[in-house]
């Protein structure tokens, strides 16, 4: 009786702990508007006190959730169409990885330009140019895990959706969705810690004559760097290690936990992960009273028949419409982009010989930077990654600090980098090959530890048996298994390399810029003279640089790679 | 034995079907080359090769998963353009989503179809229940053994109501108790009309399997495939595996795949083509014989078989062997279990010993071919002897090696006992007594 009448309580603090959580999300969130109906306001004023950042710290969040949540509707949209349309892998792959490339720098200019002009009077513009620009950061790489998934959908679950004759809703929501949750999650994690990279960059910015700043952990930083407040600067690194273990906790975790659900592989062996959260949400009675309540109206005959009567009479005013609209839509997107050919011919052939020079060795500079940081995060990592992965049991006890360190934006940690390149006597010429390798490592990590994890327990099995080790273990056996994760891995690395040459070659330190010649440095200059066609040109070379690297390197590699581990199945 | 009156009704066929893939190097490599087979009502049709030989290819292209190169799937008496739930699948490796429970995992397909969610219930329900799954409609995959899953499997193939259930390799992916098992059960629900399919075509690799299931045995060549041969099996099902049919069949079968060079149809007919042409002896002696039909004589010429083995506490099937042995001599009739003693078999009852040996030549003589066949092989003989190897070897051609030597066994048995001709057991071979041979043709 007593144990009942406990277990009735538990029940009950559950739910009002979920009350009061969700009435502080719904205060937060008024909060948000009320700063998002102000008068515009470019240049939020920053205090450095401990409890405003608090505040901040809560403001940051809601613009990385609300960019995630859109990234997360773009990246499953654009994957499908890039994966289930005939263009798909003809233009929008490689629209993807030229979107990949430009650097949220080089965007900058005309989002800020063209959302503050759509809301003139409030600051909405400047929070959602904010928004678009993380956006910019997570985004794309989360579509290519989307589209990646899609393609890969194991042969007989897809025919069983053919034959059975599913429609493209129920193949969408049944298999294709279930199937590339796991990897869009453990992206996800990812993005959102690229997000995070430029929360800086995107919360404090110079526009030609002007300044901006919104009112954010990232702004935060900046006024501390300028500054040169240590104090507060500590503030903000612990500020920002208590977000990202939050977040870890409260969402990727629970998140993880409950994909686990949609593994293919069905044999239930080893550990399970647990996560605390997802057993207090499946807890909530209110949760399970909804689902009671929502599987018994989809029960219901009618309700049915007047949901799909409903769907029918939506797609019969819809489909036709569809068709015109997406040639419109094709023709207009045709139009643009040849329209921004020819602008951009312009301003390439418009450009000063003396801007070529500068844009070509500030390019092949920091190309060399992109290619030392990924070898030196290959050597440590790569190795590093096998370990931890071949191990589950530690993989999972590591797993966690490793998300963290990935997640923690590295140019909040670049002040003490900084500090330590000046005691080294390095320059930072050198030096911002270890600033662009604080960030980016990660990701090769990341990805190598995902790969030796995938490696099966039978693989690993035989190995040990017939003591396949050392040399011949990592030629034959570890280095073809992780292969197309580490490519995967290296790829996004060196996209995040170059990337992060915007803050690594031009650090504001004591609120003076230090900087070394780089396409980083070409593009903050740029920005500062509102020099666009320089911007331009500095752009447009690093996009070339990247995608035809991609292009004819790791493409390839990529695609012999996967080939190889396509006949094994 | 289901679809012999409706022989006719087919489901589906393959029309010169041929399937080509792009190779390596602008090679163009076959796949499947010109098959034709058809899928008819009520029958299990099996297709059997080894791998490579395009099997699962086949059932891909059978259920529109696949186009073929040239020719055409007929399903209905149309050509089939696109997959439809009336040819569904049942896969070795399951194919269920891992994300939905037993339940969900069947239901899905009708839902797929729009069916009203109370008939998507009921329908479940009842199909889980057939299939043995009642009591884990609420269990995910990963929570159910390999045999469970395939139960799953096969609910969700069936509560379409196919008309062509299509099994690739269904059973491969189980350890072999629970194959076995389900295997079993499969085939009760397909004898009790308890599976809502019209047809089935079953896609292995294991002999047994296909005999064990098959009206119809296609048996595939590979790379590419092509089909060598067409065997039905005209055993009732339930079979049991342990009889001698059974084995006959896989051993011919087994013989056909291990002879890939080997014509199909010289191997078939060492087994059953001929087989039919040429008489089989009973396994009886002659002092069998005599018994059976004095102990008919006793009770008035006529007696009921089954009376019979009761009183001689005999099984009946050890009794048959006799019976039918003096039917081939003709000293009985037998007409609705019924036995009735012919002319000469009074005669011989009757008849002192010597007399005997007289008419059981001379009805062996006349009815036994194996017998007529021997002395004339002794006749053409100068010497008028032979070995008992050269019968055998000539016996092969329509009997597998251990039946022929026992046939020959039993020729052996009635000729000495007749007289027809003697046997040297030491040396093993055959020769004509003269005069036997005279009397016994007159």
């Amino acid at each position: 009786m007593l144990s009942i009448e406990l277990k009735k309580y538990q029940h009950l603090w559950i739910d009002l702990s979920f009350i009061v959580i969700l009435a502080g999300i719904v205060y937060l969130l008024i909060q948000v508007y009320i700063n998002l109906i102000v008068p515009f306001k470019p240049l939020s004023h920053i205090s450095l006190s401990p409890i405003a950042l608090i505040k901040y710290s809560a403001y940051s969040t809601i613009r990385m959730c609300a960019a995630y949540g859109l990234s997360l509707v773009f990246a499953i949209g654009y994957g499908y169409s890039a994966a289930r349309t005939r263009f798909g892998d003809v233009v929008m792959v490689p629209l993807l990885d030229v979107l990949q490339s430009i650097p949220v720098l080089s965007l900058m200019p005309a989002i800020v330009l063209f959302f503050i002009s759509l809301f003139p009077r409030s600051n909405c513009g400047l929070e959602i140019a904010a928004i678009v620009m993380i956006f910019t950061a997570m985004a794309w790489n989360m579509a290519f895990s989307v589209y990646q998934s899609l393609k890969a959908v194991p042969n007989d679950l897809d025919y069983v959706s053919r034959i059975y004759q599913f429609s493209r809703g129920r193949k969408f929501v049944s298999l294709e969705l279930p199937y590339s949750s796991i990897a869009l999650i453990w992206n996800s994690m990812m993005s959102f810690a690229g997000g995070w990279f430029f929360l800086s960059v995107n919360e404090a910015f110079v526009l030609g004559k002007h300044s901006y700043m919104l009112q954010g952990i990232g702004a935060y930083m900046s006024v501390a760097q300028g500054k040169g407040d240590g104090r507060a600067m500590v503030y903000s690194l612990i500020a920002m290690g208590i977000i990202i273990a939050l977040i870890d906790r409260l969402l990727w975790k629970p998140l993880i936990v409950w994909s686990g659900k949609f593994k293919i592989e069905d044999t239930t062996a080893g550990h399970e992960p647990e996560s605390l959260v997802l057993d207090y949400l499946r807890r909530l009675t209110v949760l399970r009273a909804l689902r009671r309540f929502s599987s018994k109206v989809r029960e219901r005959a009618s309700l049915h028949r007047a949901y799909t009567g409903v769907r029918d009479r939506v797609i019969g005013v819809v489909a036709p419409v569809l068709r015109p609209a997406g040639i419109l839509a094709l023709v207009g997107v045709t139009a643009a982009v040849l329209f921004g050919i020819y602008r951009s011919a312009y301003i390439l052939f418009n450009l000063s010989g003396k801007d070529l020079v500068y844009i070509a060795t500030s390019a092949l500079l920091t190309f060399a930077r992109v290619v030392a940081t990924i070898l030196i995060g290959v050597l440590w990592a790569v190795p590093v990654g096998v370990y931890i992965g071949m191990r589950k049991r530690l993989a999972t006890k590591l797993q966690p600090l490793i998300q963290f360190f990935a997640s923690y934006p590295a140019p909040m940690l670049y002040p003490l980098a900084l500090l330590f390149l000046g005691a080294a006597h390095v320059g930072l010429g050198i030096g911002s090959i270890l600033l662009m390798l604080l960030g980016t490592q990660w990701y090769i990590l990341y990805n190598t530890v995902s790969g030796a994890m995938s490696l099966s327990d039978d693989l690993i099995g035989v190995t040990r048996i017939f003591s396949i080790k050392g040399f011949t273990l990592w030629k034959k056996v570890i280095i073809p298994a992780i292969a197309p994760q580490l490519i995967t891995g290296i790829i996004t690395a060196a996209g995040g390399a170059w990337n992060a040459s915007i803050v690594a070659e031009y650090v504001l330190y004591r609120n003076k810029i230090i900087h070394t010649r780089g396409i980083g440095t070409l593009l903050n200059t740029a920005i500062e003279h509102n020099n666009f066609h320089l911007l331009f040109g500095g752009t447009f070379a690093m996009i070339l640089i990247v995608v035809l690297i991609n292009m004819t390197v790791w493409k390839r590699l990529y695609r012999k790679v996967s080939q190889l581990s396509q006949l094994e199945s | 034995m289901t679809g012999q009156n409706q022989g006719t009704d087919i489901i589906a066929a393959l029309d010169h079907v041929t399937r080509t893939i792009e190779g390596t190097r602008r090679t163009t490599v076959t796949i499947v080359d010109d098959i034709s087979m058809q899928l008819k009502r009520d029958r299990i049709t099996a297709l059997l090769g080894p791998s490579g030989s395009g099997k699962s290819t086949l059932i891909k292209i059978i259920s529109g998963l696949q186009k073929p190169t040239s020719g055409e799937v007929i399903f209905n008496g149309v050509p089939l353009a696109a997959p439809t739930s009336k040819i569904s699948i049942a896969f070795q490796n399951f194919a269920l989503f891992p994300w939905l429970t037993v339940f969900e995992n069947v239901a899905i397909v009708l839902e797929a179809k729009g069916t009203d969610r109370q008939e998507i219930k009921e329908k479940a329900l009842k199909i889980l229940d057939t299939i043995g799954l009642d009591g884990f409609e609420d269990a995910y995959p990963k929570e159910l053994s390999g045999g469970m899953k395939q139960r799953v499997g096969f609910a969700r193939s069936l509560i379409v109501e196919p008309e062509l259930l299509c099994m690739d390799e269904p059973f491969s992916a189980l350890d072999i108790l629970t194959a076995e098992n389900l295997r079993r059960e499969f085939i009760d629900l397909w004898m009790d009309r308890k599976l809502p399919t019209k047809a089935i075509l079953l896609v292995t690799h294991n002999i047994e399997e296909a005999v064990f299931f098959a009206d119809e045995c296609i048996i595939l060549s590979k790379n590419p495939g092509r089909i060598r041969a067409n065997i039905s099996i005209g055993l009732p099902h339930k079979r049991n595996t342990e009889s001698d049919e059974f084995k006959m069949f896989l051993d011919m079968i087994y013989q056909i795949l291990t002879n890939p060079e080997a014509e199909a149809e010289s191997i078939q007919s060492k087994f059953f083509v001929t087989r039919e042409k040429y008489q089989m002896l009973p396994n009886a002696k002659p002092g069998a014989i005599a018994g059976l039909l004095e102990l008919v004589f006793e009770r008035g010429g006529e007696e009921d078989i089954y009376k019979l083995s009761d009183e001689l506490q005999m099984e009946v099937d050890d009794i048959l062997p006799i019976v039918d042995a003096c039917v081939l001599l003709q000293f009985v009739r037998v007409t609705e279990g019924d036995i009735t003693l012919t002319e000469q078999g009074k005669e011989f009852v009757t008849a002192d010993i010597l007399e005997r040996k007289v008419s059981f030549s001379r009805q062996a003589m006349e009815n036994v071919d194996l017998v007529k066949q021997t002395i004339r092989f002794l006749r053409a003989k100068k010497n008028l002897r032979l070995h008992e190897d050269f019968i055998e070897e000539y016996l092969s051609k329509f009997f597998t090696p251990e039946e022929a030597k026992r046939q020959l066994e039993i020729a052996i048995t009635w000729g000495r006992f007749g007289e027809l001709f003697s046997y040297d057991a030491s040396t093993g071979e055959l020769s004509i007594e003269e005069p036997a041979a005279n009397n016994a043709h007159p």
